[in-house]
């Protein structure tokens, strides 16, 4: 097999899936294709770098985080700030089961929630949390992976993934109420 | 295992990356806790819902294409050139600069001939006049005039006329020539040993050769040098004047300016 034929073989069937990630993390198409298109022109052009058997996704996705933290990520480089100090860990949950256990608050509430408003939420989360929990919710990668990927210690992955766990929650729940899926009986 | 165990477990279980140990011990623990077990299956759901939502995405099927098509473009451009053992590289470059040579060459020697294509029509007109004045029984005596025919030629070139005699050169013969299918007034004239001839016409259809320019007595010119002679072409207005001379030294707009200047 030619270096084409095997690239094509085993690292542009990753497409889709780096795709998507590239479109929650630039959050608009032109940009999404850009992103993914430079990702794998460069993997292209490492391919003899990349050790066989390795995990090629995971080395696509991790030289696709890097293109987007040098070239694309939001110009201001501040820390981000996120006050979650009034957020418990089991905000979303303690909402819906004050809602009372007839109603079955958890399933009208998933199935109110439309796929774009999801994606919408996902994309409110600030980058560094958006990373992870796209990394492990969507493409389904270990702590571990995460952690080479986007270059974090474990423990800063977990934390940010819980972190974002919650955003995310909040985020959907206010979403929810505003939209009158759900009436804020609990407080 | 306590709730507050169980719970701080939470995610590293729902995330799959507690180990079996605690894993046992977590599901030990929410056998017989319910409200465990319901935070539990809730973040086990929230994260299905999160996927299920989010993972649909557009296919890129054609980013794919383009990209493909972007390789294709890259393995083009980059050439297989520079990949090959050095030796078929050498043979490549060797054949290049040979052909290279080869069209080079061509050039020059086409060019040659274009040149000595000209040249030849006019120096052998001013030889055999050479050879005649020189070996016949009876010399054709200097100071001929110009034929009647030649003059009638002339006027349409050169109006004022021809002499038969510039200072230091008289004339010892003129015809009518055809050089490369167009019609000159040949003239020749000797000064002791050397003889000048010149061609007088029109420059149409005449195919002009790129020789050295010069500038002899305020003239600009076009002289090629060969072995028997020395050959300068000229314009007066739109009138060639060839002339060709044995003498390789002489300036040769410079000692006929009466032909022009009559």
């Amino acid at each position: 097999m030619s270096k084409k034929e095997t690239f094509e073989a085993e690292a542009l069937i990753h497409a889709d899936s780096l795709h998507r990630t590239a479109l929650r993390m630039t959050k608009n198409e032109n940009d999404a294709d850009d992103l993914v298109q430079e990702t794998l022109m460069k993997a292209y052009r490492f391919w003899d770098k990349f050790e066989e058997g390795s995990n090629c996704r995971a080395w696509l996705f991790k030289i696709m985080t890097n293109i987007f933290i040098n070239n694309y990520r939001a110009k201001s480089r501040a820390p981000q700030v996120v006050d979650l100090q009034d957020v418990d860990d089991d905000f979303l949950f303690g909402q819906l089961s004050a809602l009372g256990p007839s109603e079955n608050p958890e399933q009208h509430f998933f199935a109110k929630v439309f796929d774009d408003d999801v994606k919408m939420a996902i994309e409110e989360l600030p980058e560094d949390f958006r990373l992870v929990v796209v990394l492990s919710f969507l493409e389904g990668f270990s702590y571990q992976e995460i952690a080479n990927i986007a270059g974090l210690q474990i423990g800063t992955v977990k934390s940010r993934l819980h972190r974002g766990r919650k955003l995310l929650q909040k985020a959907l729940w206010d979403y929810a109420v505003k939209n009158g899926f759900i009436k804020e009986a609990a407080k | 295992m306590t709730c507050e165990e169980a719970l701080r477990r939470l995610y590293d279980v729902i995330d799959k990356e507690a180990d079996e140990i605690d894993v046992k011990e977590v599901q030990e623990h929410l056998a017989h806790c319910e409200n465990c077990m319901a935070r539990y299956e809730f973040e086990a759901m929230f994260k299905t819902f999160i996927r299920d939502k989010a993972l649909s995405t557009p296919k890129s099927d054609q980013l794919k294409n383009r990209i493909l098509t972007r390789i294709e473009d890259a393995e083009r451009s980059r050439g297989r050139f520079f990949k090959r053992p050095f030796r078929y590289q050498a043979v490549i470059v060797a054949a290049a600069a040979a052909l290279v040579l080869c069209i080079v060459a061509a050039f020059s020697v086409a060019g040659y001939y274009r040149q000595r294509a000209f040249i030849q029509p006019f120096e052998d007109s001013h030889m055999a006049g050479l050879q005649t004045y020189q070996t016949q029984s009876t010399p054709v005596r200097a100071g001929n005039p110009c034929a009647p025919e030649v003059l009638t030629f002339i006027e349409g070139y050169l109006p004022a006329g021809v002499q038969d005699s510039i200072p230091g050169y008289a004339m010892i013969g003129s015809c009518l020539d055809v050089i490369q299918d167009v019609k000159f007034a040949h003239l020749s004239y000797v000064a002791g040993e050397s003889m000048v001839s010149l061609f007088v016409g029109s420059p149409d259809g005449v195919n002009l050769p790129d020789f050295e320019r010069v500038e002899v007595g305020g003239q600009e010119c076009y002289r090629y040098v060969c072995k028997n002679c020395q050959l300068m072409y000229w314009m007066i207005g739109n009138t060639l004047i060839v002339a060709v001379s044995e003498d390789k030294s002489l300036p040769l707009p410079e000692i006929m300016p009466a032909v022009s200047a009559i």
